[in-house]
């Protein structure tokens, strides 16, 4: 079964569809196939750091919502586009024209939406993860998909206003039940290296923290160009993401093992 | 050209849908949230990444003062 996670932080700019971007490669490196779907209906940007143009993306999710084409439509191998040598990576987009998000926000999605996605991705691609990029902060829309995800990937900068507003999430996703895990993403390169970051960070967000990555000039200049890690596959920041990716195929594939060893006791 | 809205699920589902979303304004609007306590709680977490990042920089002054030491040796 495919595994759903949801990337997501309270305030913009902390990275979501970068880190989506970088994942998804990451994990198909690691002989993953992985699905990427943005959810950041208000401000698509994910097509932009995969070189999509809009005329590859002749459909989006918009299209699809409003019955104007097939769901095989939406969905774009990126595996080539990309030269990846290992996994897959498969995309599907949303809509940057100003009219199709103006509908979208009035409707909004569906909780069944999710579902729905996930399924025809696991059962016509054989995916292994579908990743949601969602938009930021406490919107319905985005909550949903959280709740319908099996992990949620939360972001945040070492800033005072995300720490707050991550701190409120959690509390929300506790309530819920739903598991999740930190990314403390552009941290001042000095709090970086503090080995109590990211336990203190777990204490006060009561998620574990499952990567740091310190702010990168170089990562700033690439100005979503591109998959950062392709471009700098020896940069810090790919290692560290790769560590995130490793240790993200590590926590959901113990619960499959959890669930395997049950299948053995009886 | 339809601009009819897909049909994902059954009326079953539907009113799971409809069930997920009361529940989230329900939890989200009786959440009484304590707006205080939560400032209470950051600006103490503020305090401890502040001492961090000052235990941080007493290291690399010592590292520094050390290298300088040693350079003279």
């Amino acid at each position: 079964m495919a595994t759903t996670c949801v990337v997501h932080s309270y305030r913009g700019g902390t990275g979501k569809s970068t880190t989506t971007a970088n994942l998804s490669v990451l994990l198909a490196a690691l002989g993953k196939k992985v699905a990427t779907i943005d959810l950041d209906i208000t401000s698509p940007g994910l097509h932009v750091i995969y070189n999509v143009s809009t005329q590859t993306m002749k459909y989006t999710l918009n299209d699809y919502i409003y019955n104007r084409c097939a769901f095989e439509d939406i969905v774009l191998e990126l595996t080539n586009h990309l030269k990846l040598p290992r996994g897959s990576v498969y995309f599907l987009g949303s809509s940057m024209r100003p009219e199709e998000i103006v509908k979208i926000i009035r409707e909004g999605y569906s909780e069944g939406f999710f579902h729905h996605v996930s399924k025809n991705l696991e059962e016509g691609y054989g995916v292994d993860y579908v990743i949601f990029d969602t938009h930021p902060g406490l919107n319905e829309d985005t909550l949903l998909a959280v709740m319908a995800s099996d992990v949620s990937l939360l972001l945040m900068r070492m800033d005072k206003q995300d720490i707050t507003g991550t701190y409120i999430t959690s509390q929300i996703l506790k309530k819920f039940g739903r598991l999740s895990y930190v990314i403390l993403n552009m941290v001042p390169p000095n709090l970086a290296e503090a080995p109590d970051l990211p336990s203190e960070v777990s204490g006060i967000i009561e998620a574990t923290v499952i990567g740091v990555l310190p702010f990168y000039e170089e990562v700033l200049s690439h100005r979503s160009r591109g998959v950062f890690c392709l471009h700098h596959p020896q940069h810090p920041y790919s290692s560290q993401m790769l560590k995130i990716a490793k240790k993200l195929l590590q926590l959901t594939s113990v619960e499959e093992m959890t669930i395997d060893l049950t299948k053995v006791k009886k | 050209m339809s601009v009819t809205r897909r049909t994902y699920f059954t009326s079953v589902e539907s009113d799971k849908d409809l069930a997920m979303r009361k529940r989230l304004r329900d939890l989200m609007s009786n959440m009484e949230t304590n707006t205080e306590e939560i400032e209470n709680i950051i600006s103490s977490f503020e305090t401890r990444l502040e001492n961090i990042s000052k235990r941080l920089d007493s290291l690399e002054d010592r590292v520094s003062r050390l290298e300088k030491k040693s350079s003279l040796l």
